[in-house]
């Protein structure tokens, strides 16, 4: 089942997206977390609130992109809400695929392993300790997983546990169901 | 040129850009609700209201049009526009704007390479005076393709408006890179219709 996702998202991106340079993206959300550090002069727990409500906010429209490009189904279960996350959500948008890993014996979080993370890509965090210790750079991913998988009735928790930039080994998002939402759908609609 | 440039899905760059207009309003209504509450040292802490998130109500903020606002979008576009510049040049070292740094050779670099880096499409018009005016016209904004307010078109522009500062910036950033400073005037021609009123230093 998973070979025939990949195949179909790599469809999907070639020929179905429209593209622009990752290296304008990279700098335009650049320049937005720098605006926001200066704004609010450091306070690096106001800026990961900030770009996790923008995210939000992205997520919520997002999704309908995602739905309308990708035809995606309902998923039978959590595990493979993960899967389609990372192998068609992430990969359609981004063009990568993280790693879906530890979870736990519950079946209800799990972690994505970003390799690649075109959000941070040719980044430094500001020179001073606690940048390193509070700021989560790409928190506006946090916002668009919560807003996306709100609008498909999955209430999650989405968090950071760890990110390259802060000197990590690895970037980890880490992600909790907290319930399904009631279908709040018009009759007639699946 | 065998080497591809990494590219992303341009829905996440145009929602990207979408949110940066309601991110300005709320983060200058956060300052400004901050600087209040310790003038009146408030206890306990109020908590942000969480009106706006998720629909386009914020646009309906008296902060829409603030200076506050204005400023942060400019100085996002302007960063962008630097480095943006740096990007393009480096990408591509036989650029023929490298052969002739003119002015005017600069704006045609804008028009074309930064514009459909950016949108996707070159600019439609170039004007100029001779004397360091420019006018850039883009016939139809690729930003404001998906906005259209519910009450009318007089609204819909009134909340566009914005986003303009945000190309005036990158417009800015760019000719600063070039050592060119500028004072740059957006208007809302004809919806979609946006012009660029440019005045240089040479």
């Amino acid at each position: 089942m998973n070979k025939g996702i990949k195949a179909s998202s790599d469809d999907i991106w070639k020929n179905r997206v429209d593209k622009v340079n990752a290296e304008l993206f990279t700098l335009t959300y650049g320049s937005v977390v720098a605006q926001l550090v200066r704004d609010f002069k450091n306070d690096y727990q106001k800026v990961n609130q900030q770009l996790e409500k923008m995210g939000y906010n992205i997520g919520i429209r997002l999704v309908e992109d995602f739905l309308a490009k990708t035809g995606t189904g309902r998923c039978q279960s959590f595990k493979d809400t993960a899967e389609v996350v990372s192998k068609v959500g992430f990969k359609v948008f981004l063009n990568v695929t993280p790693q879906v890993t530890n979870w736990t014996s519950d079946g209800k979080t799990f972690s994505l392993i970003l390799d690649e993370n075109p959000l941070a890509e040719f980044v430094e965090l500001p020179d001073d300790e606690r940048a390193k210790k509070e700021l989560w750079y790409s928190n506006v991913l946090t916002g668009v997983l919560k807003g996306a998988l709100e609008m498909v009735q999955l209430e999650v928790d989405v968090n950071f546990v760890s990110d390259v930039l802060r000197g990590d080994d690895r970037t980890e998002l880490r992600l909790q169901l907290i319930r399904f939402l009631k279908d709040e759908m018009p009759a007639g609609e699946d | 040129m065998t080497e591809i440039t990494p590219q992303v899905n341009a829905t996440c760059l145009d929602l990207l850009i979408n949110e940066m207009v309601p991110l300005a309003i709320r983060t200058t209504r956060e300052l400004k609700q901050s600087y209040e509450q310790a003038i009146e040292s408030l206890v306990p802490q109020i908590s942000i209201k969480d009106e706006d998130t998720g629909d386009v109500e914020i646009l309906n903020s008296e902060l829409l049009h603030s200076e506050d606002v204005t400023h942060k979008l400019e100085n996002c576009g302007y960063s962008i526009g630097i480095r943006l510049s740096e990007v393009l040049i480096y990408k591509d070292s036989q650029n023929e704007i490298l052969k002739n740094l003119e002015l005017l050779n600069i704006m045609k670099f804008i028009c074309r390479d930064v514009w459909r880096e950016l949108y996707g499409k070159q600019m439609d018009n170039l004007r100029t005076n001779h004397r360091g005016t420019f006018v850039l016209i883009d016939n139809a904004f690729k930003t404001f393709q998906r906005f259209d307010s519910p009450v009318d078109l007089q609204d819909t522009i009134y909340k566009c408006k914005p986003y303009l500062w945000i190309s005036s910036g990158i417009i800015r950033g760019v000719l600063k890179s070039f050592g060119v400073d500028s004072l740059i005037t957006p208007e809302i021609t004809k919806f979609p219709m946006v012009s660029f009123n440019i005045q240089t230093n040479v």
